[in-house]
């Protein structure tokens, strides 16, 4: 993603000391003039997804690749005003480093979007963080952070979110488990003594 | 330039044995799979022993007693997927689930739809079809004809699944009726000698190895067909 590009999302990129790139959030004075027919952010909108009334997809589809139309009762107008991503999505994998007081670090790994092959090092609001995923935010903890378009009723606009992951523990069970059976091998080695003597 | 991607839908279908009754937002609360914002503007439409459908923030859940369905129109779609693994890995690990599939559809429009035509007879050509096909070819105006549907099918095997990654265009009247299309890719999965007391972690454990990647394919397979419109 292009350092103009990330500006008019509100994020501009500079050089830390081991010269890694640092993405910083753009005070609302210095953002972008933007252009017609878009709104910029100071900080990010977290979109969520409120329907007003029970609404139904067009269509349900099923594993094996054969399709209903499911009874659509509130119609076209309920499915558009379904808020849905559009365009163009950058997307990042956040582990957190650090938390201050009122923001935090993170490092983080390009998922789709931006052509960056390295890691970057960002800093985030804490404000940034949905209050529901406050609790999820320590050390370690992983995100994702999208920026793009979202589309609503035939409106657009560009919205920053953060996203923490709600891993499940077996994970963490399956890896601990992982690791027990490995020492289990390793100490079942028997190893042979290298005889210095030998000549055969 | 291609055209713009103009809305989005993820899916996880998960097919097996399920009890729709207990997918109500409060059990997911306490169960800390969704936070309790997320829990105050859950919607539910229904939650009933035999169907369950309700709306957790950008999650769509739809549940029948053999079919689990989440979708979302909203990035990360790696939420579906950390859902799934929470649901069925740590609270629900004695689920039978015997096939899934991981599925994506987006909608777009053509630049007119006089290209939107010309897409239909690159995938579908009118020649193969004789007569049938050449008064296709010839027609217009409000007896415009052409595709209303194809599909293509790669069939997929490993040691431990089958399945396959089906790719479907249609016209999408709901974007546009002249110029709007649709693009529909479903990844199946189907376990191989599947037992009562296998649960559910033989699927999660394919699903959470195949997810990426497959969504990686159904970008690559989008990418292709609005190639064509550039």
């Amino acid at each position: 993603m292009t350092a103009s590009a990330l500006k008019s999302y509100g994020f501009d990129v500079d050089t830390d000391e081991q010269n890694q790139s640092v993405v910083r959030r753009l005070a609302f004075e210095e953002l972008a003039e933007p252009s017609a027919g878009t709104r910029v952010f100071s900080r990010p909108a977290v979109a969520t997804a409120v329907s007003p009334r029970p609404v139904s997809t067009p269509y349900t589809f099923f594993s094996d690749g054969s399709s209903l139309r499911a009874p659509s009762p509130m119609g076209l107008r309920a499915w558009k005003a379904i808020p849905t991503s559009a365009g163009k999505t950058f997307e990042w994998e956040g582990l957190v480093l650090e938390i201050q007081d009122a923001s935090f670090s993170a490092r983080l790994r390009n998922i789709k979007g931006a052509k960056a092959e390295y890691d970057e090092i960002a800093q985030f609001d804490l404000a940034d963080v949905p209050p529901g995923d406050r609790d999820l935010l320590h050390p370690g903890g992983i995100f994702r952070w999208v920026i793009g378009l979202e589309s609503r009723s035939g409106t657009r606009q560009r919205y920053s979110r953060i996203v923490f992951r709600r891993l499940p523990a077996w994970t963490s069970r399956s890896l601990k488990k992982s690791e027990k059976e490995l020492k289990a091998l390793v100490s079942g080695i028997q190893w042979i003594k290298n005889d210095a003597t030998s000549t055969g | 330039m291609l055209p713009e991607i103009e809305r989005n839908n993820w899916s996880i279908v998960l097919i097996g044995s399920f009890n729709p009754a207990i997918f109500h937002p409060s059990w997911f609360l306490v169960n800390e799979v969704i936070s309790k914002e997320t829990a105050e503007i859950a919607e539910v439409h229904v939650v009933h022993s035999e169907v369950a459908s309700v709306t957790l923030g950008p999650l769509r859940l739809d549940v029948q007693r053999n079919r689990f369905s989440l979708q979302t129109e909203q990035s990360p779609e790696i939420s579906l997927l950390d859902f799934v693994l929470r649901v069925f890995g740590d609270l629900l690990p004695h689920s039978q689930i015997t096939q899934f599939g991981i599925n994506r559809t987006v909608y777009f429009r053509a630049p007119s739809s006089e290209r939107r035509t010309q897409l239909g007879r690159t995938f579908a050509p009118t020649i193969p079809w004789g007569a049938f096909g050449e008064r296709i070819e010839g027609s217009k105006g409000v007896t415009l004809g052409g595709m209303t549907n194809v599909s293509m099918r790669e069939v997929l095997v490993e040691a431990a699944w089958s399945g396959h990654c089906e790719a479907r265009l249609m016209p999408a009247y709901e974007i546009d009726a002249d110029t709007g299309i649709q693009t529909h890719v479903n990844n199946h999965f189907e376990l191989k000698d599947y037992t009562e007391g296998d649960g559910a972690m033989a699927a999660l454990k394919v699903l959470k190895n195949e997810f990426e990647p497959r969504m990686e394919r159904c970008e690559e397979i989008i990418l292709a067909v609005l190639g064509h419109l550039e």
